[in-house]
């Protein structure tokens, strides 16, 4: 199974929105839409939906175009809406029913994952302690969180192929931003697809193998995430040690990034010049805590090639 | 249109269908509308009921018991021929007195309180005849009046016979003479059901029951229309449902709650009338009786009372086949008429993206429907055979009028089938429009869009692009 995105580009009016997007996802896992506010994330998934028409391009699922028909989508929108009256219940076997999942289905789906999330309270009727029967909570009264709960439970309750999540840990405390992240580890475990759009770069670090970095409707970095690392080269030196190292570094060629007691970090051009200052401070007896050579992390190469676009 | 468009309608329309009657708002005021229409019926007549029979016994009950006669006039007052021509009031005693007008009203003072003094007299060249009843009187100023009215019918009898005038001759010389002008030009164009009051009154009463229905119907269908952007679920229907079936099942669905509420009110009120009939005919059966009997006798007797005007039906071609195919139409065009309505609020609330933008963009319903119903008025009074066709072929009027001519035999039955034929193709194409608005402005937010803004956004994504 495969989803290709082929060239999809939206305008509005004389203002492109979406220009020429291609990526392919041919392996299950996770694929990170990124970009910064407006630079055409939302969109693009609208577009890949069939919610929104594009100007150009194809998004095919094992070669025929996207659509309900051709694959099991699950989709938690960035825009998370419930109908405040109707009962969280009704509202889940409806978005079930036209997803074509049966009606016990459903139920044992609905089940499942409202005890995942802990939600049961709210689909489920309630007791007091004089055994009277509690209706559940309207969607109106339920906590942004947890409606963000539902709305995700809804997304898998057709146990989709391909999951795409748009900016899925927004808004979540620490407790539920822990739950959602165990939620997608088990459907990475199941070997689905997952397409995520996220400003949290920690959590895209944490799941995806494949990125797009989108900047003003443009793809400005592509590809999978250790190998745009590597590309990168080892340039970020941290050191922790007992003594003065500065005057050695210098010697050296580092350059200082930050220094906080017995802490640095140093920018290195590559391997050798990390070697030529560790055999320095070795020679100079230096008592060495830590000596640590690490790529550029997401957030540094995410701020390099949109930081610029956006001042 | 295209099936997979219209794919999930069928379960939109049953989740929208089931949510109104699971709303406790929704059953608790159809459940209060419903029992005060059952029950206002019988309560009204259960309170009104003594106070009716009292009158209608009135009416159905004749208490004259004697009536003095005080004639100072020439003419013979013949209450034996009075009697015999009114049956109703052969039983009473008429009493010729010689006695002064004075002396009988200080007798009736303290007299029975069943009799009246007819005095007849002559003053200011005018016959007065008038009657007197005792302050404690019996007889009500129904039964008085009635009894006057047949008193002076007879009169005018007794003073052609005084003045040697036979009953032909009176026919002859009350008979009315009326005058008009004809211009000769117009004579061969004038046609026998040129104005037809009969026709005229059935075109408007089919016309307003139509607008009550849409204007009724039409917020309640928008407002439907426009929950799913409001509370954003819109995107979460999208991945499964085309807008234009979530548009169709939406539309089709409020329009059959509508329909329900509707039959279960006309039922309510069906009820209350058999409740009603039942009470009122325990209680008032044998005084209403009465007075039918006793107001067919004043009905035979009083000249000049005015029966409902049914000329108009006289000149109505009307077959069996064309009031049973008639009725058949009308039932069509109803249905089509509503759905055509319904179409059009469903496109004024695909152009709203929150409840506040509904109550300004319902206006547009509202004066289609009344510049509809004031076409079709314009067109059974000025009865122009231009206006009327144009009215015919405007679906917007011709809905009101078309059905209920062609029951009339002014419309053709190709008439019918031209304004079916619109009302079909622009019911399609109104539900693809507002399918093509709703998918424009899924994104669209803040104030709502003016008709030229929404139709250049509709062009420019469809030039600009396939949907997916």
């Amino acid at each position: 199974m495969a989803l290709e995105v082929k060239n999809l580009s939206k305008k509005y009016g004389e203002k492109t929105v979406v220009d020429n997007l291609s990526f392919t996802m041919s392996e299950p896992g996770v694929y990170a839409l990124l970009g910064t506010n407006g630079a055409g994330k939302t969109t693009s998934i609208r577009m890949m939906l069939g919610m929104l028409a594009h100007d150009t391009g194809e998004v095919l699922w094992n070669g025929k175009p996207l659509d309900a028909v051709s694959c099991n989508v699950g989709y938690l929108a960035e825009e998370r809406g419930l109908y405040p009256k109707y009962s969280l219940m009704d509202q889940l076997l409806y978005f079930a029913s036209l997803r074509n999942v049966s009606k016990n289905d459903a139920q044992q789906r609905i089940k499942y994952w409202s005890d995942r999330f802990e939600v049961g309270e709210y689909i489920y009727p309630g007791k007091t302690s004089k055994g009277k029967t509690l209706p559940p909570k309207k969607p109106e009264q339920l906590s942004k969180g947890n409606q963000q709960k539902i709305q995700l439970i809804s997304a898998l309750l057709s146990d989709p192929e391909l999951l795409i999540l748009d900016e899925p840990l927004s808004g979540l405390d620490p407790v539920n931003t822990d739950l959602f992240k165990s939620v997608i580890h088990e459907q990475i475990d199941k070997d689905k697809y997952l397409i995520m759009s996220s400003h949290q770069m920690p959590t895209i670090e944490e799941f995806c193998s494949d990125i797009t970095i989108l900047s003003k409707s443009k793809t400005v970095l592509q590809g999978n995430l250790n190998e745009i690392k590597k590309s990168y080269g080892r340039v970020n030196l941290f050191v922790k040690c007992e003594g003065e190292i500065l005057n050695f570094a210098e010697n050296c060629g580092l350059k200082l990034v930050s220094h906080k007691e017995t802490e640095y970090q140093f920018k290195v051009t590559g391997d050798d010049q990390a070697n030529d200052f560790l055999a320095e401070m070795i020679k100079n007896n230096i008592l060495i805590v830590k000596f640590e050579l690490r790529e550029p992390s997401l957030h540094e190469i995410f701020v390099e090639k949109v930081g610029g676009d956006n001042e | 249109m295209n099936k997979s468009e219209l794919t999930g309608w069928k379960k939109i329309f049953s989740f929208t269908f089931i949510q109104y009657y699971r709303s406790k708002a929704s059953v608790i005021s159809l459940i209060v509308i419903c029992l005060l229409i059952m029950l206002s019926g019988p309560v009204m007549s259960l309170i009104g009921s003594s106070g009716a029979s009292k009158v209608l016994e009135s009416i159905g009950e004749c208490k004259i018991e004697e009536v003095y006669i005080l004639n100072d006039t020439d003419i013979e007052f013949d209450a034996s021929g009075f009697a015999e021509k009114n049956a109703e009031y052969s039983k009473i005693n008429y009493i010729d007195t010689e006695e002064s007008l004075d002396s009988l009203q200080e007798k009736f003072k303290t007299d029975s309180g069943r009799d009246l003094i007819l005095h007849i007299s002559l003053n200011d060249e005018k016959y007065n005849l008038t009657f007197y009843r005792s302050e404690n009187s019996e007889i009500s100023t129904v039964n008085t009046g009635v009894f006057s009215d047949a008193v002076e019918i007879y009169f005018k009898t007794c003073r052609m016979k005084h003045a040697g005038i036979s009953q032909e001759t009176e026919e002859m010389l009350s008979c009315d003479a009326e005058s008009s002008v004809v211009d000769i030009s117009s004579i061969s164009e004038k046609k026998d059901d040129d104005f037809n009051p009969f026709e005229m009154t059935s075109v408007m009463i089919y016309a307003f029951v139509i607008m009550m229905i849409v204007l009724v119907s039409s917020q309640q269908i928008a407002a439907s229309i426009v929950v799913e952007k409001s509370s954003k679920v819109i995107e979460t229907l999208l991945l499964s449902a085309r807008p234009l079936a979530i548009i169709v099942g939406k539309t089709l669905a409020t329009m059959v709650v509508i329909i329900c509420n509707f039959v279960m009110i006309i039922i309510s009120g069906g009820i209350s009338g058999i409740l009603t009939s039942v009470l009122m005919s325990e209680k008032i059966s044998e005084s209403f009786s009465k007075a039918v009997e006793n107001m067919n006798n004043i009905e035979s007797n009083v000249e000049g009372i005015n029966t409902p005007d049914l000329s108009g039906m006289e000149n109505i071609a009307i077959t069996p086949g064309r009031i049973l195919f008639g009725i058949v139409a009308v039932l069509i065009t109803t249905v089509l008429a509503y759905l055509f309505y319904s179409v059009i609020s469903s496109v004024t609330g695909a152009s709203c993206s929150s409840m506040e933008d509904l109550s300004s963009a319902s206006s547009f319903i509202s004066l289609a429907t009344v510049l509809g119903v004031y076409m079709v008025m314009g067109s059974v009074m000025l009865n122009n055979d231009l206006f009327t066709n144009i009215t015919y072929f405007f679906p917007f009027s011709g809905i009101y009028i078309v059905p209920i001519h062609y029951i009339f035999g002014k419309a053709s039955l190709s008439d019918l089938l031209i304004l079916w034929s619109e009302v079909i193709i622009l019911t399609t194409v109104l539900f693809r429009f507002a399918a093509v608005i709703y998918q424009a402005l899924i994104y669209h937010k803040g104030e709502r869009l003016k008709i030229k803004n929404i139709i250049a956004l509709v062009k420019a994504q469809k030039g600009s692009g396939k949907a997916s």
